[in-house]
């Protein structure tokens, strides 16, 4: 078990390694660097060669290399110059808190509906509530996000003003707000991850159910519930927590659309901010951070899916 | 005459697919005893499984289907009760031990957990400690070294052969009246498959339960069953004390698969086998279902249209062939 932890960790810092680099390359070595990017076409010689002194940009390769993983090594993701010389993390990390309080509850809702509809869709196939939840799992894939977001906005905000039109209030300032304001941007994205999760959960369902050791349970004289829920849900729930993790790590790097649709201000809505101000200190750190969150919950997937699955951790 | 404890009245089952229906299992019936062991032999998709399964209502309904027959258990006709009228029947009264081990226990739950639970939803009054110390008497009874110990672990960490020991002592926990044995060896290794054999008939002799054993192995089925039905195509073609059916079998079937078990005492160059394919079950011939591949009958046109019925052929012994006397010459020019 503590050799796969530590196998699981290597893998990710291994993973993190590679992004850094990546994220090195694309923002210096290609064509216009970071001084041109932040101070545009029309400035002086005298200040483009001013910043990019002051940037670094004069040494080697290999030293701002170097540089660039030291401090992010230890945790200093530096100042943004476009920002006033604000601390990068301290713009970084709240948008990222934001983004997950979304994400987060987003997957929430989803599995809380799809994990049942799934589940019952499954045991009574080919029924009415099998054809219902497949329409309804039809329809949240169809339809794009930006489509449901606009449409629940001019239904809710516009036709029927029950709830605000997007924006940003911290819970502490105003909690009923705050959670007012959730709610659109949660039921856009629940609606198109619950209908994915449902069909999966209900595929995994279906096939688990037609395994010989469901047989079993039902030969032994144990209850149709028990059968269901004990002995099959347990087993199609192990491949349901990787779909669960890869959905919620793809959703915190793809909540640019919707952060601005709703105004909200997480981790997408500041890398649009950013790259709309030039501020690549801001844009770099903020992928970082994304491609960061997609490794750490892939590692959380992987020791859940252990301690689930016996079968796992001593091979 | 006493009661016997399981009657199988003109059973019929098939199964509806989109394109095809199969009839599986057409017409069976036999009974059981109490304490008797009956064997069902016959070639995959011969229906033998379809027919136990059936019994318990444990085909996937659908495309399954019941079509006809009964299945009196104790006097009480099995086939049309409920799920859960059949749930105190299923482990308590009848149980059974399926093929494959590896796949038959559940692979996330405790092998002890899987054990208690077979108790527990038949005894649900009883103390999960007693469940427990019962669990591990049981392991111990079907031969599993340190019963504590393996009663906390996973299926992954036994062997085959302990797994099917393992569903063995979960069928017999509540000490069926009839344990149903499906192939119980036919997934494991040979050397394993003695002592599975030895811990089902001790389980057996243990709490005096009827059983039905179904194989393809001729063999198994001398070694420990009272009675043999041999099935070809969903039907039974044969019927009888195991005596009477290795020394005077009267179906050319029959006579065929035991022409095919490998001899020690004598020399062949080449083992006989029986010709062409088992029937595809979509398209079973007319008439007789087995005379394309009979050596006696096959060409005569009463095989190609009538389909025999199960005839006497002395004490408790059956068999549905239009000539079973030339089948019983044929067998005795082969035997010279």
């Amino acid at each position: 078990m503590t050799r796969y932890v530590a196998r699981r960790l290597l893998h990710g810092i291994l993973v993190m390694w590679i992004v850094s680099t990546a994220v090195f390359v694309i923002f210096r070595l290609v064509p216009g660097d970071p001084a041109a990017m932040t101070l545009g076409l029309d400035a002086s010689p005298e200040d483009y060669e001013a910043l990019r002194e002051e940037l670094g940009l004069n040494d080697p390769t290999h030293v701002q290399y170097l540089r660039w993983m030291g401090n992010l090594a230890r945790g200093d993701f530096g100042k943004s110059i476009t920002h006033g010389y604000a601390e990068v993390s301290g713009l970084v990390f709240p948008a990222l808190g934001r983004t997950l309080e979304l994400a987060a509850l987003s997957i929430l809702l989803a599995v809380i509906v799809a994990v049942p509809l799934g589940m019952i869709s499954a045991i009574r196939e080919g029924t009415w509530v099998d054809h219902i939840a497949r329409v309804f799992t039809t329809l949240g894939f169809s339809m794009p996000t930006y489509v449901m977001g606009i449409g629940l906005l001019i239904l809710l905000a516009e036709v029927f003003p029950l709830l605000p039109p997007g924006g940003y209030v911290p819970f502490g300032e105003d909690p009923v707000k705050h959670l007012s304001q959730l709610i659109m941007p949660v039921l856009t994205i629940a609606s198109v991850t619950a209908a994915r999760l449902t069909r999966f959960m209900r595929a995994g369902m279906l096939e688990v159910l037609s395994a010989d050791y469901v047989r079993t349970a039902r030969a032994k004289g144990l209850t149709e519930r028990r059968v269901n829920y004990w002995h099959a849900f347990r087993n199609a729930a192990i491949p349901l927590v990787t779909e669960v993790g890869v959905n919620f790590g793809l959703l915190v790097g793809g909540m640019v659309v919707i952060e601005q649709i709703f105004i909200w201000p997480g981790l997408g809505w500041l890398m649009i901010q950013s790259i709309l101000t030039r501020a690549f200190d801001v844009v770099q750190i903020a992928v970082l951070v994304s491609a960061a969150t997609f490794v750490i919950v892939n590692l959380l997937v992987d020791l859940t899916y252990s301690w689930l699955d016996p079968r796992i951790a001593r091979s | 005459m006493q009661v016997p404890l399981l009657t199988v009245e003109n059973l019929s089952v098939r199964f509806k697919m989109p394109d095809q229906v199969i009839n599986a299992v057409n017409g069976v019936s036999f009974s059981l005893n109490t304490g008797e062991t009956l064997g069902i032999v016959g070639e995959s998709g011969s229906g033998k499984t379809v027919t136990v399964l059936s019994i318990l209502g444990l085909i996937p309904k659908p495309p399954g289907e019941i079509t006809g027959g009964k299945a009196l258990f104790e006097g009480q006709d099995l086939l049309p009760l409920s799920t859960e009228a059949l749930r105190s029947i299923r482990g308590q009264e009848i149980s059974m031990v399926f093929q494959d081990p590896m796949t038959s226990l559940n692979p996330v739950i405790k092998v002890g957990e899987q054990l208690r639970e077979a108790l527990w939803t038949h005894n649900p009054s009883e103390s999960r400690s007693n469940h427990r110390r019962r669990g591990i008497e049981l392991l111990d009874m079907v031969g599993i070294p340190q019963p504590e110990r393996r009663y906390n672990q996973f299926p992954h960490e036994y062997s085959g052969g302990m797994r099917q020991r393992a569903m063995i002592a979960m069928a017999m926990a509540n000490r069926p009246k009839l344990l149903i044995a499906d192939e119980p060896t036919t997934a494991l290794d040979v050397t394993i498959q003695a002592q599975v054999i030895e811990t089902l008939k001790a389980a057996r002799r243990e709490t005096g339960a009827a059983s039905i054993l179904i194989t393809h192995d001729l063999g198994l089925v001398s070694q420990i069953a009272d009675r043999v039905i041999v099935m070809y195509a969903g039907r039974i073609v044969e019927e009888g004390r195991i005596g009477d059916i290795f020394s005077r079998p009267r179906h050319p079937y029959t006579i065929g698969l035991l022409a095919s078990i490998p001899s020690i005492t004598q020399r062949r160059t080449k083992l006989y086998s029986i010709p062409g394919q088992p029937p595809d079950m979509a398209n079973v011939p007319p008439g007789c279902p087995f005379h394309p591949r009979c050596a006696v009958g096959g060409e005569r046109s009463v095989c190609r249209s009538d389909s025999p019925r199960l005839a006497e052929m002395g004490t408790r012994h059956q068999a549905a062939c239009h000539f079973t006397e030339e089948a019983a010459s044929w067998l005795a020019g082969r035997a010279t």
